[in-house]
C-alpha cells in the first residue's frame, strides 16, 4: 500500500532527489506495516532523536498505518 | 557572596535619588534568582492593586545568579513589574548582551520606584550611576535611542529602552535591548513610558565571583562538548533558528491561522524555515557567549521583494512568524520580516501585536468595523494593511490608537470578546491550545497570561524532547504543567535560556529533572540545592507571585482561556476537538497545593515559609 511520507525541518535535506519538499513523497509499504518498521527504513540519520505523528496526531511505533496515511517526521529539536 | 554581588540599585525616579542596597545569601537562596527576588521586592514594596501605570507601580530588571557566569547562555534577564496589559504579574525575559553587562555593572537587580517629571535615562558604569536627561531622544526609535546613548557615553554600553510605543503607553509595548532582542510581553513598555524612563544603559567588568570556579569550568565544558555535537551533528535550531517551527505546528493542526480560527495555513511553505533561509538569511547571531546562536540576521531586499518591506534586522522567530504571519493571514516572508523590523524598532511586542491586528481583520471580515473606522480595507492576509496598522499602534494614531490596547480591550469594545484569542487579557502564543492540552493548561493558569516562556509544556506534547506524549490526552497534564511552570521558574530565574539550557542542562529523558542546572547553581553560589531542593525553592517563587494575583483580585475566573478555545477545531488533524478546562484545572490547583478557588493554602505556603505573605 502507499502512504505519504514527509520529512520536515532539517529532516528535509534527507528527502530522495527530486521530490517535492512541501508535499512529500508517496512510499510504499507493506499492508499492514507498523510506524516502527516504516520509520526504521527511513533516510535519517540512526542514533538521531525525532518525533513523529500520523495524519498529524500522536502515534506510536507499534501502531498499523493504513493505506493513504500521512507519515510526518522531524527531529526533536525544542520550541520557539 | 558568589554568583552574586549581593547588591540592589534602587533608583527613584519621583525624587531623582539613586541608592544601593544590599540583600543577604539567606535572601538569594530562599527567594531564588532574579525572578525570585524581583518578586519579593514588589511584594515587599508595592500594593498590588495599584494602577500599573502610575508611580506606584515598580519596574524590576534582574539578573540571575548565572548571568555573567562561564554557564552557557547565561545571558538572560527579567523585568518584573506590575502589567498595564493585563493588571496581573509581568515577568518578561530577554537575552542579548544587555543583561550580561548589567551585571558587570556590579548590581543584580535595578529597582525604579515613582515616576520622572521629564524624560530621563539610567547610565550605570561600574557601580557609579546618574539620571541622564533624556528630552532629546523622546519620539525616538530604538535605534536611534541605542546610537545617540552609544554617542554620549560608551562604545561598548549597552542599551535597554523603549520606543514610540512604550512612551505613547501603547499595553502592547516592549522594551527593546541591543536593538533587536525584547523584554516584550504584557506591557512592561508602557510602564517604563509611564515613568519617563526613556533607556537603562550599562557597561562593566565586575564579574560575580564564583563559589567554586574549578568545578563550574568542568560542567560547564561537558555541557559544552556535549552542545557542540549537537551543532555537529545537524541541529535544526542551529540550521533554522525556531522558523523551523511552521513545519511542525502546521503538520499538527495547531498552527494559528486567522486568528486561531484554523490550525492549518495553506501558506506555511512561503513562511517557513527553507523559506527564511534561502531567500533572507544574512547569518547567524546569538546572545553574549552562546555557542548555539540561534538567532537569525536577516535582510529584506527593497529590489527583489518590494521597496515597502525593505529592511534588516533579526527575525522572525517562531512566534513573530505565527502572530504576524498565518494568524494574519499573511503568507509573504518580506512583509513579515518587516513587520517584525517595525515591532523592535518602534518597541512592540510581535506576539500581542500580531494578535490584536488578526483580531481587527477577523472583526473586518465578519462586518463589525469598517474601512470608516479603520481608514482602509484589512482582510485577512492583507500584508500592507498589517504593517500600516503596526506604525499607527505605535504612535497611537487612528485606529492604530485602539490597536495599542490590546485585542481584549479592543474586541470587548465592539461587543465581541471571543475574537480576542487572549488569557488573563494576553495574547496567546502561536500553539493552539485544542491539540495540546498541558499548553491551554498553562495559559489558563500562568501568572502573567498566556506565555509559552513560562512552561512550555509543547516540548514533550508536540516536540518529543526527551519523551513525546500525546498533545490530545488530559491524564497527567496538570502535574506536567506544574512541573514545567516551576523549571522554567529555575531557568528564568538562574539567568540562563529556556532553549539551551533543556537540552544540555536538564534531564528530559526521564521527566525533565533539572540535574546539570542544580550543578552550575551550586557550583557558582555554594548553595547546596539537590534537584528536588530546587524545585521546591522554584515553587516558592511561583506560590508568591500567585500571591501577587491573589491580592490584585484575580480569582479562579480568571484561570480561562478565550472562548474559542472551548468551541471545536473546524478542520484539519484536530477536526471537532475542544479544551475541556474542568477535567484540569481542579487537578491542577491540587496538584499546587491550592484551594478551590486557586488560592495558595496556608498549610502549602507555611511548608514553603512563606505565610508571612499570605
Amino acid at each position: 500500500m502507499l502512504i505519504t511520507v514527509r520529512l520536515l525541518a532539517s529532516y528535509r535535506q534527507y528527502l530522495p532527489p527530486a521530490h517535492d519538499e512541501d508535499a512529500g513523497y508517496l512510499h510504499e509499504v507493506s499492508d499492514g506495516a507498523r510506524v516502527g518498521e516504516v520509520l526504521a527504513a527511513l533516510p535519517i540519520p540512526r542514533g538521531d532523536f525525532y518525533t513523529f505523528l500520523v495524519n498529524g496526531r500522536h502515534a506510536t511505533r507499534d501502531q498499523a498505518l493504513h493505506e493513504g496515511d500521512l507519515l510526518s517526521v522531524f527531529p526533536a529539536a525544542g520550541g520557539g | 557572596m558568589h554568583g552574586w554581588h549581593g547588591r540592589i540599585l534602587r533608583v527613584n525616579l519621583t525624587t531623582g535619588t539613586i541608592r544601593e542596597e544590599t540583600f543577604s545569601e539567606e535572601e538569594a537562596h530562599k527567594y531564588f534568582g532574579g525572578r525570585g527576588l524581583a518578586i519579593k521586592v514588589l511584594l515587599d514594596g508595592m500594593d498590588p492593586a495599584a494602577d500599573p501605570l502610575s508611580p506606584d507601580n515598580l519596574l524590576v530588571m534582574a539578573t540571575g545568579p548565572l548571568t555573567s557566569t562561564p554557564a552557557p547562555t547565561g545571558n538572560r534577564y527579567m523585568v518584573v513589574t506590575k502589567s498595564p496589559l493585563t493588571g496581573a504579574l509581568s515577568n518578561s525575559n530577554s537575552g542579548g548582551v544587555f543583561p550580561t553587562m548589567m551585571k558587570r555593572t556590579g548590581y543584580d537587580l535595578f529597582v525604579f520606584e515613582g515616576a520622572a517629571v521629564k524624560p530621563v535615562y539610567l547610565y550605570v558604569d561600574e557601580r557609579k550611576a546618574e539620571l541622564r536627561d533624556a528630552i532629546h531622544l523622546w519620539g525616538l526609535e530604538t535605534h536611534q535611542t541605542d546610537d545617540t546613548i552609544r554617542g554620549e557615553t560608551a562604545e561598548d554600553v549597552s542599551v535597554a529602552c523603549i520606543g514610540p510605543a512604550g512612551e505613547k503607553l501603547a499595553l502592547i509595548a516592549a522594551i527593546i535591548n541591543d536593538k533587536h532582542r525584547a523584554a516584550a510581553r504584557s506591557g512592561v513598555g508602557a510602564v517604563m513610558g509611564s515613568k519617563n524612563l526613556k533607556a537603562v544603559a550599562v557597561r562593566g567588568d565586575l564579574k560575580p565571583k564564583l563559589y567554586d570556579e574549578k568545578a563550574m569550568r568542568a560542567v560547564v565544558r561537558e555541557a559544552n562538548s556535549q552542545l557542540a555535537a549537537d551543532i555537529r551533528a545537524g541541529s535544526t535550531m542551529r540550521i533554522y533558528g525556531t522558523s523551523y517551527v511552521p513545519d511542525v505546528t502546521n503538520e499538527a493542526g495547531v498552527f494559528p491561522t486567522f486568528n486561531f480560527q484554523y490550525g492549518q495555513f495553506e501558506g506555511t511553505p512561503r513562511i517557513n524555515g527553507p523559506t527564511l533561509k534561502e531567500h533572507f538569511l544574512v547569518r547567524h547571531g546569538g546572545c553574549y557567549g552562546c555557542p548555539l546562536a540561534c538567532a537569525r540576521i536577516t535582510e529584506v531586499k527593497g529590489e527583489v521583494w518590494g521597496e515597502q518591506y525593505a529592511g534588516a534586522g533579526e527575525g522572525p522567530e517562531y512566534e513573530t512568524i505565527g502572530s504576524l504571519g498565518s494568524a494574519c493571514g499573511v503568507d509573504n516572508m518580506a512583509a513579515i520580516a518587516k513587520a517584525n523590523y517595525l515591532c523592535n524598532e518602534l518597541g512592540l511586542d510581535t506576539i500581542s501585536t500580531g494578535l490584536t491586528i488578526a483580531c481587527a481583520m477577523e472583526m473586518y471580515t465578519k462586518g463589525i468595523v469598517g474601512e470608516e473606522q479603520l481608514g482602509r480595507p484589512l482582510p485577512f492576509g492583507n500584508a500592507d494593511g498589517m504593517i500600516a496598522m503596526i506604525r499607527a499602534a505605535a504612535r497611537r494614531e487612528g485606529f492604530g490608537d485602539e490597536i495599542a490596547e490590546g485585542s481584549w480591550r479592543l474586541a470587548s469594545k465592539y461587543g465581541h470578546p471571543e475574537m480576542s484569542i487572549t488569557a488573563k487579557k494576553l495574547e496567546f502564543p502561536s500553539y493552539d491550545a485544542r491539540g495540546l492540552k498541558g499548553m491551554g493548561l498553562l495559559y489558563a493558569t500562568s501568572n502573567i497570561g498566556a506565555s509559552h516562556m513560562a512552561g512550555d509544556t509543547a516540548y514533550t506534547e508536540l516536540f518529543g524532547v526527551g519523551k513525546k506524549i500525546d498533545g490530545l490526552t488530559y491524564e497527567g497534564k496538570a502535574e506536567l504543567t506544574k512541573h514545567f511552570q516551576d523549571i522554567f521558574a529555575i531557568i528564568d530565574a538562574a539567568g540562563l535560556c529556556v532553549f539551551v539550557t533543556l537540552r544540555y542542562a536538564v534531564d528530559t529523558a526521564n521527566g525533565y529533572i533539572p540535574i546539570r542546572v542544580t550543578e552550575m547553581i551550586n557550583h557558582a553560589t555554594g548553595t547546596r540545592y539537590t534537584p528536588d531542593t530546587l524545585l521546591e525553592t522554584a515553587e516558592r517563587v511561583y506560590n508568591l507571585e500567585r500571591l501577587f494575583l491573589v491580592k490584585a483580585g484575580f480569582t479562579r475566573a480568571d484561570d480561562t482561556l478565550a472562548q474559542r478555545m472551548f468551541e471545536p477545531m473546524p478542520a484539519g488533524p484536530l477536526k471537532g476537538e475542544t479544551f475541556d478546562l474542568h477535567r484540569v484545572l481542579d487537578d491542577y490547583y491540587i496538584a499546587r497545593g491550592w484551594d478551590a478557588n486557586g488560592i495558595p493554602t496556608r498549610q502549602r505556603l507555611e511548608k514553603l515559609g512563606i505565610a508571612h505573605y499570605a
